[in-house]
């Protein structure tokens, strides 16, 4: 059994590349995609799980990244903001004002896109239920979820 | 950011965890087993805990184990409470877990963490506790079944280097008529005050409880809501920031009834 101690490099997978990096294994994955890799979409908010800002996608399930060892990602996709590139549901929230002040709005998309991606119609009760993971100062939330229903509505029409 | 630094190693079966934790132990260190992480990694950025040595335990096939087998349903303790809710293979159980913590979290929050850490609420042991659930614990050189119900008295019951493996229920538990009523200050995702649950149990409503005293509880079987707190649970309720010990007697009180409506007694 492998024991981690000190610093130590690992490689992770992230938005589809492998990218080796010194971390302790006292790192976070929020701190070292921020601080090691220069992934600053995953925001630290509270880093104390409340806030989702900082949700990230691992192996396609939002987490919270301030709540998790960077090194128990070896050997895992991670799916940072920076991995989504022009998706349908990025443009939703452009047009229906899904965000305003922009600092929840990575973490709310990324757990957007899993709920859509598990559950391609969701109801009210489940996108309810996926969305108080994350928390919006601005109070935006009307916006965020007319901008996943729109979502929901395009794939139906 | 986690301001102290840690060892971190994973073991791969149940055997090897034990090995390093005694290991470790030896060396004058302080280890953890791991799984989740969330509430362990909060405390170390907090610094309410302080160990020298992580040994993450999710690898452990023991500790994954999602079995419905001829007469009981197990069980494994690195389950995320997610996939727990998401299989609903124990309605009683998922119900109780969907309401600890929000989703994201939940796809983290494991079985064995919730019921071990250090946090007093422990919601998910509830359906074991009902249903007559037995828990398996590993210790060096041995691996003992026990009644849930033995696992608290006031604290948990595993000793220091023990690691809970597995919890089982008998499979009729899984299709068992039940109640869950969660109290919080007012957010749907936010702590609990208190949590119930119910079922019934021979013409009975069989009850147990958390957050009022600091430990799960387990009512003697009622055949009326107002037997509830008739002598039957500890008169200490907590009392902090989130309610007083009146107001939590109180909303034990409601609860109670609730759960006897939502089993249709009353």
């Amino acid at each position: 059994m492998k024991i981690y101690s000190g610093h130590e490099l690992i490689t992770l997978s992230v938005n589809g590349h492998k990218r080796e990096v010194v971390i302790r294994p006292a790192d976070t994955l929020l701190r070292v995609l921020r601080e090691r890799l220069g992934l600053t979409g995953a925001k630290a908010g509270c880093e104390n799980g409340d806030c989702g800002a900082c949700t990230v996608l691992l192996d396609g399930v939002p987490v919270k990244s301030c709540m998790i060892l960077a090194l128990e990602t070896e050997g895992h996709e991670v799916t940072t903001i920076e991995g989504l590139k022009n998706e349908r549901l990025q443009r939703a929230f452009a047009e229906h004002g899904g965000f305003q002040c922009g600092f929840c709005t990575s973490g709310f998309l990324l757990n957007a896109h899993a709920l859509l991606s598990s559950h391609p119609h969701p109801d009210d009760e489940t996108m309810e239920e996926w969305l108080s993971s994350n928390i919006c100062r601005c109070t935006g939330y009307e916006g965020i979820r007319e901008a996943i229903k729109s979502c929901c509505e395009e794939v139906d029409s | 950011m986690i301001h102290f630094d840690f060892d971190y190693c994973k073991a791969e079966s149940i055997e090897e965890a034990l090995s390093a934790y005694n290991t470790f132990k030896a060396e004058g260190k302080s280890p953890l087993y791991y799984s989740g992480g969330t509430e362990i990694v909060t405390f170390c950025r907090g610094g309410q805990i302080k160990p020298d040595v992580l040994i993450d335990i999710k690898s452990i096939p023991e500790c994954r184990v999602f079995d419905v087998k001829k007469d009981t349903a197990v069980f494994g303790s690195a389950l995320a409470l997610s996939e727990i809710v998401d299989a609903n293979v124990f309605p009683l159980l998922a119900d109780v877990s969907r309401g600890v913590a929000d989703r994201t979290v939940r796809n983290r929050i494991t079985l064995g963490g919730n019921i071990c850490g250090r946090l007093p609420y422990r919601e998910a042991v509830l359906p074991f506790l009902l249903c007559g659930g037995k828990a398996l614990v590993a210790g060096e050189g041995s691996m003992r079944w026990l009644p849930v119900k033995e696992l608290f008295d006031k604290k948990l019951k595993i000793g220091p280097g023990e690691l809970l493996v597995q919890l089982e229920v008998p499979k009729e538990a899984l299709s068992f008529p039940f109640g869950v009523v969660r109290r919080t200050q007012g957010e749907r995702v936010s702590y609990p005050i208190i949590t119930l649950a119910g079922i019934m149990a021979e013409g009975n409503v069989r009850i147990a409880l958390t957050g009022a005293f600091g430990y799960p509880f387990l009512l003697p079987d009622l055949s009326d809501y107002t037997e509830g707190l008739m002598g039957n649970i500890p008169s200490s309720f907590i009392s902090d920031t989130w309610a007083s010990s009146d107001y939590r007697r109180y909303l034990t009180e409601l609860s109670i009834r609730q759960i006897f409506k939502e089993l249709g007694v009353l």
